[in-house]
């Protein structure tokens, strides 16, 4: 885990990957950025930084961004990588005597209920957690849930794949399973 | 897969049978049916009985892979936990999150809001920002019951009529074996895909980076596939796959909530 960490770190800054036809690149990290070129056909980049989904790049001598919507998928051997270096220099929390946790592991294991019992000790109140968000300056946001892909082609039908695999559960057979696709319901106060 | 596909079309029959009996006696918890000859109980969805299955199922993994037994890191991820779990409706619940000491990169989220991380995943986490997302997905399950919803159908099969409620020490056992082989199998690709959306959104909401997600799953996924991570990338849709259905989902307002939080860097001098 270590080497892994390091050489990861190593490895910098740097990714080959693709851009698709069509991509604007922009001079700031938002839609309405000024745009710096327009790509006549599919490039390759350089990633040198990201800012939430957008992406520095260099593109054949120019600079600018790009929206991480704007790269072609990545194929296997190929990989679209948008972590330029990693802060972490090794493990954090020491797990060097650690069991590993494959399928037969998981099945063939005795439940411990009195571990179950201290994991429930450790929960702590929502007003602490609200305390703990404050002292962090995080701001609560109203957000609505998502439907689904929104992207500029598909209009957001959810059971649609990433990569337009057909699903193998279709609605009718997952009726009765998640017909409350709306999150936002009040629901139960379940203390 | 083919599991999954098998008990929703039971219980398809279950559901259709029930609504015609349910105008005999519409106000029971429970229905008894005969199917096959065998008399089967269906019992309508309850919160006992999701806590019950949850309580199987995190003692299940617990008896795997123990308690990291570090009490300022314990809280430290029950506190950002607890922080998104707030920003649902299943605010009710008693979340509890814990670490638990494995080489395995993986999480889980067993019903009732029993959520566990391992350490090995831990390490491969860089801020508050991205604990929170990892945390957010499996919150996600929990608001939609993926994991109660196909262990009752399963308990269901396994425990037969009048399994309303499993007692006795070799039953209980069994039936942690029981959730223990759900969790095996993993979910379909759709409740995978939609834990990743509602979880972006929930962690946004609490004040996260909502790109946080995104950023995990591609640093995952450039990773070498070794025995590290083998569970979590035989339950779960591709890396790149879960990458390019959340940039799918994103709409501009959630894109404006992608920013690291103050909080990012909270993580790690927390665990240091």
């Amino acid at each position: 885990m270590l080497a892994v960490a390091l050489s990861a770190f190593a490895s910098t800054t740097t990714h080959a990957q693709n851009a698709k036809a069509g991509a604007t690149l922009r001079a700031e990290p938002t839609a309405s950025g000024k745009v710096v070129k327009v790509l006549s056909e599919a490039a390759p980049v350089n990633v040198i930084g990201r800012k939430g989904f957008w992406i520095n790049v260099k593109i054949a001598g120019s600079e600018g961004w790009l929206s991480i919507k704007e790269l072609s998928a990545s194929k296997s051997g190929s990989r679209t990588s948008i972590n330029t270096g990693r802060q972490t220099k090794g493990n954090i929390v020491a797990t060097s005597a650690a069991r590993g946790l494959t399928a037969e592991d998981l099945t063939s294991a005795k439940p411990d209920f009195d571990a179950f019992g201290q994991l429930t000790m450790l929960g702590v109140t929502a007003g602490d957690a609200a305390q703990f968000a404050k002292e962090g300056q995080l701001a609560s946001r109203e957000l609505k849930m998502l439907s689904g892909p929104t992207g500029s082609k598909s209009g957001g039908a959810d059971t649609k794949g990433a990569s337009g695999k057909k699903k193998k559960v279709t609605k009718a057979q997952s009726k009765g399973d998640d017909d409350d696709d709306e999150e936002d319901d009040e629901e139960d106060g379940e203390d | 897969m083919r599991f999954a596909d098998l008990t929703l079309a039971t219980c398809t029959l279950c559901v259709m049978t029930v609504t015609s009996a349910s105008s005999l006696a519409q106000s029971l918890p429970t229905q008894t049916l005969e199917l096959g000859g065998k008399k089967l109980v269906i019992t309508r969805e309850s919160l006992a009985e999701e806590l019950e299955l949850g309580r199987a199922t995190a003692a299940q993994i617990l008896g795997a892979n123990r308690l990291l037994k570090d009490k300022k890191i314990q809280r430290y991820v029950n506190l950002v936990g607890r922080h998104v779990a707030d920003q649902t409706k299943r605010k009710g619940l008693k979340w509890s999150f814990g670490v638990i000491e494995s080489s395995a990169v993986n999480a889980f989220a067993a019903p009732g809001g029993y959520i566990l991380i391992t350490s090995a995943l831990l390490n491969e986490l860089e801020t508050e920002d991205e604990l929170a997302a990892v945390l957010a997905h499996e919150v996600a399950h929990v608001i939609r019951k993926h994991h109660y919803r196909v262990m009752r159908k399963q308990k269901m099969l396994e425990f037969g009529a009048n399994a309303v409620r499993i007692e006795g020490a070799d039953e209980v056992n069994k039936l942690s074996n029981m959730t223990a082989q759900v969790i095996a199998r993993g979910l379909d690709k759709k409740a995978e895909f939609e834990a990743d959306r509602d979880g972006m959104v929930y962690a946004a909401r609490a004040g996260y980076d909502a790109s946080a997600l995104y950023a995990v799953l591609n640093r995952l996924g450039s990773r070498h596939s070794d025995k590290s991570n083998e569970l979590l990338t035989a339950t779960h849709p591709s890396f790149s796959d879960r990458e390019q259905f959340l940039i799918e989902s994103t709409d501009a307002t959630l894109e404006t909530a992608a920013k690291p939080s103050p909080a990012g860097p909270r993580y790690l001098t927390t665990l240091k």
